[in-house]
């Protein structure tokens, strides 16, 4: 982004109305040079490739690798490869069939239900669990790239004993040793830290080893955890609990700051299933009345996306504003300044609502937050209602910055003698103020499990491999207490140990595997002799029945005093990724390589701040700026965000890892290093100092641009009643036969997809699902900037409004498959063309890669491996592919099919039982992942299908209609709930 | 065993419910003291047949019969053996490859 952007000049623009309606940068509004440039060639910046010297090198590193592969023949030859069949079959393994197994990821310890496809015992891609209580079948982006995760060459492979490989045996010795050492005194010097623990059969042997040792401690520390909601509820109730949400309950939803459809919130599938079918449920019937949302928030979330009314405000003044509500409301909540004017209007709404109504506090608020929002809910009668209460998921709940505090504190001290590290990070994500490494290096012995020998293990004498999920025997709780048993997959493909392993060897039960210890603990439980097939059904099922935690009513809500105002002048946000979260899994390309959802940057972080307070720095976006609190610093490049607050600057955590992996080492910064354990989200007096520019990005946000006038289209449901078929206006509507070309009838099948903007939030499951579930290569941060990312699906971003403050939506565009496609008329060598259930093929073997088609390609969904991206050296990758679909090789042009590897698997049931395809039975990779059933495939010739059903809707429209190129992709249009009585705040 | 190139995709099941034999595309491996390829495999080869199952269609009960020899009506026989099984003629480059 060279062009230096006028921010005034932009606003101008805006309001005049002589810019576009939507826009995707401020490029576009600009009109600059970079923005034509991807107008007018969908790949630019395509000679330097051959002029510049680093790409030319890259080119022949890229080039000499993929021929070293295919051996001394000039062309390409198949590698030979061997079949070996089983000699002892193993029951119902059919060779070429998937079988799917129930287990549970984990994220910060909370369990998500997922079901696995394995290939001949290959674990290949990640579906979510129907049966599980959040999960519903759907997924996230975390889940569905923990399978790349598995595979990953960069996990930690061996026990390491002073940065030398050893043996597990070897720690075992040096475990005992440390265990009797500290047994002499009671165990005192002893420590283990974790990260939340939600797992019964883990909890139970933690303790087990304190009841043995009672003068060892456990600690926990989770970087993103739930400190804020933890300490809320003890100040609001005097007691931890757990607090769940039920969106379909609720008409009026209040979030202070809390972006409850992001994937780090727990329960946030079951939460963005519940918020996105009521809003469907009443577009579609036309009398139910939608939930309406107010956000109040920082930094643009997907949560605030999808509000009414978004109020952008500093982060700590989101108190300010929710005392202010609580005091419409008749409540004690004394508070200071905050930037919304209608907060009367708010609390009108909410309480007319009561019963239906939420507020919901978010995660990184602080506590006096959430027992304002507890306290609101129950005055409002929602509590109980919309708002229940459990006991913590957590199996000993704490205060886990006390707990890290209390480590730190003793380690300084010299009060501990041995340290074990359960997973985590605490080298890298603890508190920069509490100087935990220092603390650390005066332990004498330290344990460090975990996937990556990361930043941490590296201060560790000893370091052992984690089992991943999928290699281990487990169990853990979901956010409503519900238990899932964690099974494996495979064998570990590193020699993993599971947490169970390692304490099992500090309870005198080496000899004792992680499936006896988690299974014995559950037959102990159940007590009755029909255990065997108790455990066979929770394993089948994915969850054990009847575990979620009962409700509980909790005593009147109290509010504490005001902490003291925030000052003045500019504050920092800390926050997680959008996509990496708090760098756990920095080292996944999937991940590193989805697009930030606000600004759809990859490879990076940046520090986030609004247009006017760039103006007021005079800072760019590609400057990089110091900022600096409390005597510490870290240098970061500047992003300009439109819906920033403004005097507010977003940094996220997961960058600047040092010891991550090949994929994430050295890029980005830490924000950790400025968090401190006072102000662990947000804080005031940051100073901001420019130090040079240039630094340039890898976003998305302007490639592949459609130049349409409407890509989205919007209304309220008051103007949807008045005119129904607003999403498809006279100028832009085709009649159904307008066409030269010989009329094609489909008397089979007909397939098609509908993706409704009402309930698409923009999270971004379906392309992480769609990666791997086709193999989709990724290409590295340099070619993403020219425009190159291989993701089927995409999902554009569109901003309507003005410049600081627009509205945001979002737009998943898989490939229309057209009946009168574009592409397959310009193919010189039939490389794509039409099947006759109207699929538009593209046949790998066939295409010579003239981007014929992707230039003629009006929805821009074409993608051309100008390299060899997909990785063909990486042994430990060829795991993770998935054998129903070609890896595609350098000069190929690829695009979604509709997955037709589904398709023609559901076909080949179905015929073998002598039937037609049932509605429902293919569901593609991003349908089937996605948590707000926004996106649905089907028959269109089958009157009966939810296809049929959803595109009948009067709010359907085509993109780029006028074209007539016949869509079989059709979307309907976002349909908007807003208060009449509020203006924009 | 036959080993397709990486981007054909290939189904067994569907082709034995339909009254494709073993031995149309095997050949006779009960006589094979080693096993060899009697097709070329190339996609030639493959699509004579999808334009034109009849030719090679037969009952359901002679698919694994290595002895079996197309009769001399087989064209008639197919037509009907089609119609029964609902065999059809696919053509569409997604059938194989994707």
């Amino acid at each position: 982004m060279g062009t230096t952007i006028n921010f005034d000049e932009l606003r101008r623009r805006l309001t005049e109305g002589s810019g576009t309606r939507y826009w995707r940068g401020f490029e576009e509004v600009a009109d600059t040079p970079e923005f034509r440039a991807f107008v007018e060639d969908e790949f630019p910046n395509r000679t330097p490739d051959w002029n510049s010297p680093s790409s030319r090198r890259r080119f022949l590193t890229l080039m000499g690798a993929s021929l070293a592969f295919a051996g001394a023949s000039a062309c390409t030859k198949q590698p030979k490869e061997v079949i070996v069949p089983y000699v002892r079959q193993p029951e119902e393994y059919v060779p070429g069939k998937a079988m799917f197994y129930a287990s549970a990821f984990c994220r910060a310890g909370i369990a998500k239900g997922v079901l696995v496809e394995s290939h001949l015992g290959r674990p290949t891609k990640v579906e979510g669990n129907p049966d599980h209580p959040e999960s519903l079948g759907a997924t996230d982006i975390d889940m569905q790239a923990s399978v790349l995760t598995l595979y990953d060459p960069d996990r930690s492979q061996t026990v390491t004993h002073d940065g030398g490989i050893s043996v597990w045996g070897s720690m075992i010795t040096a475990l005992a040793s440390a265990r009797e050492e500290a047994g002499l005194k009671k165990g005192a010097g002893f420590r283990i830290l974790s990260g939340t623990v939600t797992s019964p059969t883990l909890a139970a042997q933690i303790q087990e080893f304190l009841t043995a040792f009672p003068e060892a401690r456990w600690h926990q520390w989770e970087p993103c955890g739930a400190l804020a909601e933890y300490r809320g509820s003890v100040a609001a109730f005097g007691a931890p609990l757990n607090t769940l949400y039920h969106f379909d309950r609720a008409s009026r939803i209040v979030s202070l700051d809390a972006d409850f459809l992001y994937w780090t919130t727990p329960g946030s599938l079951r939460y963005m299933r519940d918020y996105s079918t009521s809003r469907r449920k009443a577009a579609e019937s036309g009398t139910a009345e939608a939930p309406r949302l107010y956000v109040a928030e920082s930094t643009p979330s997907i949560t605030g996306g999808m509000a009414e009314h978004r109020f952008r405000m500093r982060a700590g003044e989101v108190e300010a504003f929710a005392a202010a509500l609580a005091r419409e409301l008749k409540m004690d909540a004394p508070g200071g300044a905050h930037p919304v004017s209608s907060v009367a209007a708010i609390a009108k709404d909410l309480d007319s609502h009561r019963g239906a109504g939420m507020v919901i506090a978010g995660a990184f608020q602080p506590p006096r937050v959430h027992a304002i929002a507890h306290a609101m809910n129950q005055v409002l009668g929602n509590a109980g209602k919309t708002v229940t209460y459990t006991d913590r998921v957590e199996a000993n709940p704490a205060d886990q910055l006390a707990s890290l505090t209390e480590l730190v504190q003793d380690m300084r001290s010299g009060a501990v003698s041995a340290l074990l590290i359960l997973g985590g990070n605490p080298v890298y994500d603890a508190p920069a103020d509490l100087g935990f490494l220092g603390a650390m290096q005066k332990v004498k012995t330290r344990f460090h499990a975990g996937l990556y020998s990361n930043e941490t293990a590296a201060w560790c004498q000893w370091h052992v491999p984690e089992a991943h999920y999928l290699e281990s025997w487990s169990d853990a709780r979901a956010w409503d207490g519900t238990v899932s048993i964690i099974q494996p997959l495979i064998e570990p493909i590193y020699g993993g140990k599971t947490f169970h392993d390692v304490m099992n060897v500090l309870l005198n039960h080496g000899d004792r595997s992680s499936h006896d210890t988690v299974s014995g603990y559950w037959r102990a439980r159940r007590g009755t002799p029909d255990f065997d097939d108790y455990w066979r059904i929770s394993l089948h099922d994915g969850v054990i029945a009847g575990t979620a935690f009962p409700e509980k009513t909790p005593p009147a809500a109290k509010i504490p005093a005001p902490s003291p105002a925030p000052a003045r002048g500019l504050e920092v946000v800390f926050r997680p990724d959008p996509t990496i979260g708090d760098g756990a899994f920095s080292n996944n390309s999937w991940l590193q390589e989805l697009p930030k959802q606000q600004n759809t940057m990859t490879w990076d972080n940046a520090v986030w701040m609004s247009p006017k307070t760039a103006q007021s720095l005079q800072a760019n976006t590609g400057d990089t700026v110091q900022l600096t609190l409390d005597g510490r610093s870290v240098k970061g490049p500047v992003w300009v965000q439109a819906g920033q607050a403004d005097d507010s600057i977003t940094i996220h955590f997961g960058y600047g890892r040092t010891r991550a992996g090949r994929v994430a080492n050295r890029i980005g910064f830490n924000a950790y290093a400025l968090r401190t354990g006072s102000a662990p989200w947000h804080s005031p007096g940051v100073a901001v100092s420019r130090v040079s520019g240039g630094y340039s990005f890898a976003t998305r946000q302007i490639a592949q641009t459609m130049e349409e006038r409407d890509p989205f289209r919007v209304a309220t449901f008051g103007e949807y009643h008045k005119d129904p078929g607003f999403a498809r206006p006279e100028e832009k509507r085709v009649e159904e036969q307008t066409t030269l070309f010989p009329i094609l009838e489909y008397r089979g099948y007909k397939w098609g997809m509908s993706i409704d903007l009402t309930a698409c939030t923009g999270c971004e499951a379906c392309m992480v699902a769609c990666q791997a579930e086709n193999n989709i290569a990724i290409v590295g941060k340099e070619e993403v900037a020219k425009g190159r990312h291989m993701n089927w699906i995409r999902v554009d971003r569109y901003f309507s409004g003005p410049l600081d403050d627009p509205e945001i939506y979002y737009q998943p565009v898989p490939c229309m498959h057209c009946e009168y496609a574009h592409c397959e008329l310009v193919c010189p060598v039939a490389a794509t063309v039409h099947s006759a259930e109207g699929l538009n093929e593209m046949v790998y073997n066939r295409c010579v890669g003239t981007r014929y088609c992707s230039n003629n390609c009006p929805y821009k969904v074409r993608r051309f491996n100008f390299y060899l991206y997909s990785d063909w050296n990486t042994r430990s990758l060829y795991g993770v592919r998935n054998p129903d679909v070609t890896v595609r090789s350098r000069g190929v042009m690829e695009k979604c099919s509709y997955c037709i590897q589904r398709i023609s698997r559901a076909k080949i049931e179905a015929e073998k039982q002598d039937r037609q395809v049932r509605d429902g039975e293919i569901l593609t990779a991003c349908q089937q992942a996605c948590p707000a059933q926004a996106i649905v495939f089907g028959d269109l010739n089958d009157p009966k299908s939810e296809l049929t059903r959803r595109a009948g809707q009067k709010r359907k429209y085509a993109l780029l209609e006028e074209l007539n190129t016949r869509p079989r992709t059709t979307y309907l249009a976002r349909l908007r709930n807003p208060n009449p009585d509020l203006e924009k705040g | 065993m036959y080993d397709l190139p990486d981007f054909v995709y290939f189904d067994h099941s569907i082709h034995v419910y339909k009254g494709i034999g073993c031995s149309t595309c095997h050949g006779r491996v009960d006589l094979m003291p080693l096993t060899y390829k009697v097709n070329t495999l190339y996609m030639q080869w493959c699509v004579e047949c999808h334009r034109n199952p009849a030719k090679y269609v037969r009952p359901r009960e002679e698919v694994f019969n290595m002895t079996y020899k197309a009769p001399g009506n087989q064209m008639e026989l197919g037509r009907r053996l089609m119609a029964e099984y609902k065999v059809q003629s696919l053509t569409d480059c997604v059938t194989c490859h994707r």
